[in-house]
């Protein structure tokens, strides 16, 4: 027994000694922040336009060859699609969703004559089986054949690879950790403010519903609900001038809600409460809204954080009636002048596809793919695409998000770390009326905007 | 009817809104009572079984347009019951006379297979939000309050009658019929229910097609609860349901029914009264967050290490098990020298000219592959440590290899040491979790160990990985869980080759530690206590020293591999490659493989590495018919492949427990012995090894 213990201190001497000779590798996380301030993406002078909806630039149709440029022939330029189809847990439509809308951008661009004389195409559709999504990225990697990519999973260990690879690579936002200072990484939402920050927007939805008591529900297990569920108890404290207050709070709830929700709601409704923010998944909101129902408590409204999914709200009518669902774009319910929203709805039904939330993931990644092409040139590659991309300021996909600025938006922040240009927010919500949603703002300017982050009424915008 | 108020009415309505969930519990829990008693096994398949007949329910009767009643009948009465009789007829009648760990483990694999195989047939996908329908017309929709406190659906009141009666029905059947007797006691001993003139074959397909019907019962009730109708789901239920079946000891059908409803109802009331209770006492905070999700995992876990009752009924025994045949020695024992060398050149030669061919001309993404594949390998060789060399089965691997892998992301990332450091630190701090889980878990032997560590392995996803000091918290909000490459002096393990590399010399030197306590003192320690623990005591050997050991090192060597994987993958991806179903996942590969092998541990990386693109992909084809574009169009096969095939590879380790390593190696040499026998003018070759050299499930070569 002691010679062994002998053995283990010897060992740990060793390593010890290992221990000066030892760092970790300039690839590390550790480095990652300080490689996006010294390799800092220039600002265009000529952000602050949305290339691919701007006149069409006298070159776009300008063909010049390119050799050595993956996945770019003299006709097309192809992009790889990961996604997960199989073994999706929650039963949603991802990647063939996902697919449709890419699909549809392309057909759509592709008949107005594709883009430096080529054609736009998927030429890879991979089915990330949930658990490999990194062996799928280091295919795409290694096979050389696609331009880009595209991401729309759940789990999204792939990438980092590709980032490493230098592939300008479109994704679902939904990972904003794995997004995170990548300037390769181009999400369908700009990077946010995380852990636990505060919004106008719930306390906004619970005074327009006239609530006076809120509950914030989250799950125990995951920390981006936790913090989610904070961001809410701390937007009502900070905006007292939304009238209400958090009667009822609980971010410990077990994935899946499997032992149900009684006892919660019954707490809820003893606590008076007439408004619930959840960050939970879509099952999960019709369990709550189904034990609300049972307990006579059909007259409170749900703020839903990801339910923009018609067919699953006309599945549970009237369960969600009244109900407020935020969307990370410009809903589909909102008027089509001066945005591409129109062209996803045409290009859609001609593909004979339906819309959802998936495939207008995918129409956005695809048209900023397009506006990066766009804005590097005919004489385009990889790099170029990338910091041609990254050096727009105020991108906004067609009309269909707030502006992004690219050459900042790749960095997360927390509350406390702010920056200037992130004091405002604008943001989309809809809400279920008779089974349908509907803007909450006028449909011509769908989007709440706050310039500042005091408290005020929202400001109804459009974006082009 | 206004609902009533006070704590004596908030007590009664917890209790009835714990009814519904508790009913569920109860249904799962008297399935596995069943199973059980009918069969010997303790039926980790009980839940595929259960979601294979509510999946087929959904199909006929809400997108095929069926009645209920049609519906049900297919389901339930011609479907479940079709299953058992398979299984029964296929599985099982082989391992009637089999250890229960065996028995387990094919369960295991059954449940990762069975739900993929019906997936595949019937092309059925659960839809976000689509509620399967009950059994009752509107059973969502119409409310009754019988108490004027807590209303219950149609479906409930359905699922809750359904569930007395059908205890009642089986006490009756075991209590005052023949045909429960005869089940009982073809479980207790076929051979010698056979010398009674009771058809055991005939009895346990009985048993079989009536404990697969009310798991198919049990699966119909229960999907309404589900919104989207998912296989994992009722497995996880049946995790859940496993406390209420151990109160019954898993014999007795109404502690079961009142240990599924009193799980129910105490999760009902901890989350009435905890919150309460932590305004006034916020000391009690903590308990809220992390006992409420994992209530019934630490009630699992603590029925099992605290009941006494528990460890005394450890498995059924059949007085005429000593008939059986011991399990086969290892191969190696039986070999010649000189095939043995013949065999050992021509491995190392393959796998030298594998090596050089990944090296020189392997692409980042098969360079990532078999990098995988030789850290899984190691990860696995913990797997050979506890299952194959102590005989025990563990299911908390994965949580290991968790521990390694946030180990270096705490150490590495947050605290700026060297992942070359932070690794065996890592390591270090597994042994000694494992080291102390085991003190409790390991006494208990067979079934009960695996399934404490069951417990554990879902109570560390539930808990443990919230906490900042394990899951990162807040800050891995920011970056995920990033863990980067390291640096050795000149070397930069930046570089996959040279990442590569080290992780085949870890794979090594973990092999020659195997190797070395197998051979060593704590090896022959294992055997003799696997051989007979009360002889074992009786010269002296103390089993729980060794047990610990094993349990500590097994931890160890998980921990090791799993850090090795988060390095590799510069991620942790606790979500893709550590979660409770994985270490199911691992164990069926590893014992389908050969547990009590370096060469099992070996191969079973790889297949979980490589199968996947090489087979189910078409690389293979592709690389025969020299180019990837004549690939046959059937391939890409379905992912589902993948679990069928490995998860049916359990049904080899149920006729050769040694797996199919050491099933081929033993047949290959015998045929080898045979024909140099039969051979004119050939000397007799050696003779083999007494079988009492290499005792049962013992590891040596």
């Amino acid at each position: 027994m002691k010679s062994n213990l002998i053995k283990c201190a010897s060992a740990l001497a060793v390593l010890s000694c290992l221990a000066p000779a030892c760092s970790n590798s300039e690839s590390s996380s550790t480095t990652t922040a300080a490689a996006v301030t010294t390799t800092g993406v220039p600002t265009s002078d000529t952000g602050g336009s949305d290339p691919s909806t701007t006149d069409a630039p006298s070159d776009r149709d300008v063909f010049k060859p390119i050799t050595g440029v993956p996945g770019v022939s003299d006709k097309e330029i192809g992009y790889a699609v990961i996604g997960t189809r199989s073994n999706n847990p929650l039963g949603t439509c991802i990647l063939d969703c996902y697919l449709d809308g890419i699909k549809a951008y392309f057909a759509f661009r592709n008949s107005e004559g594709g883009i430096y004389g080529r054609q736009l195409v998927v030429n890879q559709e991979i089915d990330d089986e949930l658990a490999n999504n990194q062996a799928r990225a280091l295919d795409i990697v290694s096979n050389n054949k696609s331009f880009g990519s595209f991401n729309a999973t759940l789990l999204s260990s792939g990438w980092g690879d590709l980032e490493s690879a230098g592939i300008p690579t479109y994704t679902w936002g939904i990972q904003p950790a794995d997004s995170a200072d990548r300037l390769h990484i181009f999400p369908s939402i700009a990077t946010m403010c995380s852990g636990g920050c505060t919004s106008h927007l719930m306390p906004y939805a619970a005074k327009s519903a006239g609530a006076k008591h809120v509950a914030a529900l989250g799950y125990g297990v995951t920390e981006n609900s936790k913090t989610c569920v904070a961001g809410y108890k701390n937007s009502v404290t900070k905006y007292p001038e939304g009238g209400v207050d958090v009667a009822y709070f609980n971010d410990n709830l077990a994935f899946g809600l499997p032992n149900g929700i009684g006892p919660e709601v019954t707490a809820m409704k003893a606590a008076n409460v007439d408004f619930i923010a959840t960050c939970m998944d879509l099952n999960a909101m019709k369990t709550l809204a189904q034990e609300l129902h049972r307990q006579g408590m059909d007259n409170v409204t749900l703020y839903h954080p990801n339910t923009y999914n018609q067919q699953f709200v006309t599945d549970a009518d009237p369960l969600f009636e009244g109900d407020f669902v935020s969307v990370g774009f410009l809903p589909f319910e909102a008027d089509t002048a001066g945005t591409t929203l129109g062209d996803f709805l045409t290009w859609m039904e001609k593909a004979g596809k339906t819309p959802s939330e998936l495939a207008m993931v995918g129409w956005i990644n695809a048209s900023v793919a397009f506006g990066g092409l766009l804005a590097a040139g005919p004489e385009f590659d990889r790099q170029k695409v990338t910091d041609a991309t990254n050096a727009l300021t105020a991108d906004t996909a067609g009309g269909l998000l707030k502006p992004i600025n690219w050459s900042t938006d790749h960095a997360p922040y927390t509350d406390s770390t702010r920056p200037a240009d992130k004091q405002g927010e604008c943001v989309t919500l809809v809400r279920v009326t008779k089974g349908k949603f509907a803007t909450v703002a006028p449909p011509a300017t769908p989007w709440m905007c706050w310039p500042s982050i005091e408290w005020s009424d929202p400001e109804f915008k459009g974006f082009k | 009817m206004t609902l009533a108020t006070g704590v004596g009415a908030d007590f009664l309505r917890a209790l009835l809104q714990g009814t519904p969930p508790g009913t569920v519990y109860a249904l799962v829990a008297l399935g596995f009572v069943l199973t059980y008693k009918t069969s010997g096994v303790f039926n980790l398949a009980f839940g595929a079984q259960a979601y294979v007949s509510a999946a087929m329910y959904y199909k006929a009767h809400t997108e095929w347009g069926w009645s209920i009643i049609p519906a049900l009948v297919l389901s339930v009465f011609v479907l479940a019951p079709a299953i058992g009789l398979t299984l029964e007829r296929l599985v099982f009648r082989y391992l009637r006379t089999g250890t229960s760990v065996a028995k387990l483990v094919v369960t295991i694999g059954i449940s990762l297979a069975l739900p993929n195989i019906f997936e595949l047939i019937t092309n059925f996908k659960g839809v976000v939000g689509r509620t399967p329908a009950g059994i009752v017309p509107n059973g969502a929709g119409v409310f009754y309050d019988p108490f004027g406190v807590y209303p219950f659906s149609r479906d409930e009141l359905t699922t809750i009658g359904v569930a007395v009666f059908a205890m009642l029905c089986l006490a009756a059947l075991f209590r005052f019929s023949a045909i429960g007797l005869q089940m009982r006691a073809v479980v207790e001993s076929p051979r010698m229910t056979e010398l009674n003139g009771i058809r055991s074959d005939r009895v346990s397909a009985v048993s079989w097609a009536l404990s697969s019907t009310f798991a198919g019962l049990a699966g119909v009730l229960i999907a309404p609860r589900f919104n989207t109708l998912a296989a994992p789901d009722f497995f996880n239920l049946v995790v859940v349901a496993i406390a209420a079946a151990i109160l019954g000891r898993l014999v007795s059908l109404p502690r079961a029914l009142a240990g599924g409803l009193g799980l129910g109802m105490v999760i009902s009331l901890l989350g009435t009264f905890l919150p309460r209770w932590v305004q006034s006492n916020p000391w009690l905070r903590p308990f809220q967050e992390n006992l409420t999700p994992a209530v019934p995992f630490v009630v699992l876990f603590g029925v099992l290490v605290l009941w006494p009752a528990i460890r005394r009924s450890r498995e059924v025994s059949d007085p005429l098990s000593g008939v059986d045949p011991p399990i086969s020695s290892l191969a190696l024992a039986t070999r010649s020298a000189r095939s043995h060398l013949i065999a050992r050149v021509v491995t190392v030669g393959a796998l030298g000219t594998v090596a050089a061919i990944v090296y020189f001309r392997a692409d980042a993404s098969w360079m990532f592959l078999v990098t995988q594949a030789v850290i899984m390998a190691t990860i696995y060789l913990s797997v050979t440590m506890i299952t194959g060399l102590a005989g025990q089965i563990s299911l908390c691997q994965g949580t290991f290899a968790a521990i390694g892998g946030f180990g270096v992301y705490q150490l590495a990332t947050l605290h700026g040491m060297s992942v070359l450091v932070a690794a065996p630190i890592a390591a270090v701090i597994a042994a000694a979790v494992g080291a102390v889980l085991s003190l409790p878990v390991l006494r208990l032997g067979g079934i009960w160990t695996a399934v404490a560590t069951l417990a554990f392995a879902f109570f560390f996803d539930a808990v443990a990985i919230k906490f900042s000091w394990v899951g990162g918290g807040n800050t891995s909000l920011m970056q995920g869980t990033r863990v980067p490459r390291p640096v050795l002096g000149p070397w930069d393990f930046a570089d996959d080759r040279a990442f590569l590399v080290l992780a085949v010399v870890v794979f090594i030197i973990v092999s020659i530690v195997v190797v070395q306590i197998r051979g060593g003192t704590i090896g022959r320690t294992l055997r003799a206590i696997r051989g007979s623990e009360v002889a074992a005591q009786s010269i002296g050997i103390s089993p729980a020293r060794a047990r610990v050991v094993a349990f500590a090192v097994s931890a160890a060597i998980a921990a090791l591999g799993g850090a090795l994987l988060s390095i590799h993958q510069k991620n942790v991806n606790y979500g893709s490659n550590f979660s409770p179903v994985s270490s199911l996942f691992w164990l069926v590969l590893v014992v389908s493989l050969g547990s009590r092998t370096i060469e099992g541990a070996a191969l079973a990386g790889a297949a979980y590495s490589i199968f996947d693109p090489l087979i189910l992909r078409g690389t293979i084809f592709g690389w025969i018919l020299r180019s990837p574009d004549r690939v046959p169009g059937i391939f890409p096969i379905s992912p589902k492949w993948r679990l069928i095939l490995f998860g049916l590879g359990t049904l080899q380790f149920a006729r050769h427990p040694e797996g199919a390593v050491e099933y081929w190696r033993s047949r290959t040499a015998r045929s080898l012995a045979a024909r140099q026998r039969s051979a004119p003018g050939t000397p007799e070759a050696p003779d083999a090894p007494n079988e009492s050299d290499a005792p049962n499930g013992a590891v040596t070569s």
